[in-house]
């Protein structure tokens, strides 16, 4: 199986007392939605950010596609951060047009789609929206790609479950097949049904790396439940 | 990539632009409002007067260079925060993700806001200007037209550089150029030794804000300094002649300041490129 992400020894420290990320060796392929789960605190957005670029590593590397993060595994890489990054004064057309010119592979076509199938008006400004509708359009603007590899921050927490369907929706209808999805969450329950593989973090390391089928056979319990016992307080 | 990061940096910068120099049509209106009061009348006329009307136009005058000097801080603040804003906060996440360099993110950011800082520094020129017909016209004896005010200047003129020029020991025809170049420049130099200290900024741990107008004064009283010692050099053996020692002075900070701006924009360079830290 060819890998498509490839971290070795990664490690984050902001002093010698705060290390975020510690030591951390995987390699993911591609085709196939990960979760990467965990407690708050746990290192996941830290990982995020090093795989996009936005972090420096302390020490180790990655590798996506075969490449170190820079413009060529941005234009593959298609990332939903945990926060809105969107200025507020920009109309939702506005940022598609941005889209467009920036990532080849994003289609116009499809985010209109998604947004009039949401009731979301193109001209609305994005100061005007709600919470929630911000975080959609965020997606909407992320899935409209065809990423080799999609990198989704936190897309459930703070919605209400109805809007945690939708999201989930348009996440496994939408991406690449031959891509793979990493998303990170610590709502397990919600999006256990949609993982092929599972990484577990605490405190910076990694706990475990495993198909999700294999936790359920080996420990006869959904990965939510083998979840809360392996982080049990 | 870059025509299109340039596109979208003006998209985003004009309006605030538009308003800043809409607020300078505005504060030049104030200014030509300013000799419209009697006393300036009077003098044209060989009389002097001096009423109500003309306290409003002192306090008129005054606003007039106080927003002059704003209009021309503001804009190079409000590029100062807007690339703090969209490299180091919330909005930097859309930007260091696109798959476009460093370097063409910071050359699409010093030409787009050192032009708007350009445009605002030559509408202050022509405001100015302004206000001087302004006055010039409200002085004018009766008997006076503009038409043949100019043809005085336009015959005048030429003598009087030229006298000037020989007193002071300096060809205006070449420091004409040498100001317009360095006027040219100097916005871009500006935003570009702005940028650097902002990015200086980010290295600390803690309160990158303050650290990074921390770096700005004491990247400007390090240029200040320098420059001194370096004019001091350059115009030792100018002391005889006041224009070639000035014109050596301004040359020798302008080269400090063009240098420190190099060595800032590498650092700005390195600082997203290798020690990019994005709480």
């Amino acid at each position: 199986m060819s890998e498509l992400v490839e971290i070795v020894g990664l490690t984050k420290a902001y002093d010698e007392r705060h290390i975020a990320v510690n030591n951390i060796s995987l390699k993911l392929p591609g085709g196939k939605i990960i979760g990467l789960l965990g407690p708050n605190g746990s290192g996941k957005t830290t990982l995020i950010k090093m795989l996009n670029g936005l972090l420096t590593p302390t020490r180790g590397s990655i590798r996506i596609g075969g490449q170190e993060p820079g413009v060529a595994t941005k234009a593959r890489v298609a990332y939903l951060p945990d926060r809105t990054y969107l200025a507020g004064n920009q109309k939702v057309n506005d940022i598609m047009d941005y889209f467009c010119d920036f990532y080849a592979d994003f289609s116009r076509e499809r985010a209109l789609g998604m947004l009039q199938s949401l009731g979301i008006e193109p001209t609305a400004r994005m100061g005007t929206l709600s919470k929630g509708t911000k975080e959609k359009v965020q997606l909407i603007l992320v899935m409209s790609r065809r990423a080799d590899l999609y990198i989704l921050d936190e897309p459930i927490a703070g919605v209400d479950p109805a809007a945690r369907d939708y999201i989930l929706r348009t996440i496994v209808n939408n991406y690449n097949p031959s891509a793979s999805v990493l998303i990170s969450t610590h709502l397990i329950g919600d999006i256990e049904q949609v993982l092929d593989e599972v990484i577990f973090m605490r405190y910076g390391y990694l706990v475990l790396y495993n198909s999700a089928d294999n936790i359920r056979q080996q420990h006869g319990k959904s990965v939510d439940a083998y979840f809360r016992e392996v982080f049990a307080c | 990539m870059l025509g299109r990061l340039i596109k979208h940096e003006w998209k985003s910068v004009y309006k605030v632009g538009c308003l800043m120099l809409g607020a300078m049509v505005l504060v030049t209106f104030f200014g030509w409002l300013a000799f419209q009061t009697p006393m300036w009348r009077s003098l044209g006329n060989g009389r002097s007067s001096f009423g109500w009307q003309d306290i409003f136009g002192a306090f008129t005058l005054l606003l007039y260079a106080v927003l002059l000097v704003v209009i021309n801080s503001g804009i190079v603040i409000y590029v100062g925060v807007r690339f703090y804003k969209t490299m180091y906060t919330d909005e930097g996440y859309l930007l260091h993700t696109l798959p476009v360099t460093k370097h063409e993110i910071l050359v699409s950011k010093i030409l787009v806001g050192g032009l708007w800082v350009l445009i605002i520094f030559f509408s202050m020129y022509l405001s100015l200007f302004l206000l001087g017909m302004s006055m010039l016209w409200a002085v004018l004896p009766d008997q006076y037209t503009m038409a043949e005010l100019w043809q005085e200047f336009r015959d005048g003129m030429g003598e009087l550089l030229w006298l000037a020029g020989a007193e002071l020991g300096i060809d205006f025809g070449i420091w004409f150029w040498k100001v317009l170049f360095t006027s040219l420049i100097t916005p871009f130099v500006t935003l570009t030794t702005l940028f650097g200290a902002i990015s200086l900024g980010q290295l600390a741990s803690k309160h990158r804000v303050l650290t990074a107008i921390l770096c700005y004064v004491g990247i400007l009283i390090a240029e200040s300094m320098i420059s001194s010692v370096f004019g001091s050099i350059m115009t030792f053996s100018y002391l005889n002649s006041f224009g070639a020692y000035a014109d050596r002075s301004s040359l020798a900070a302008f080269c400090v300041r063009l240098l420190t701006a190099t060595g800032l924009y590498f650092v700005s360079w390195y600082v997203t490129s290798h020690r990019l830290n994005m709480d």
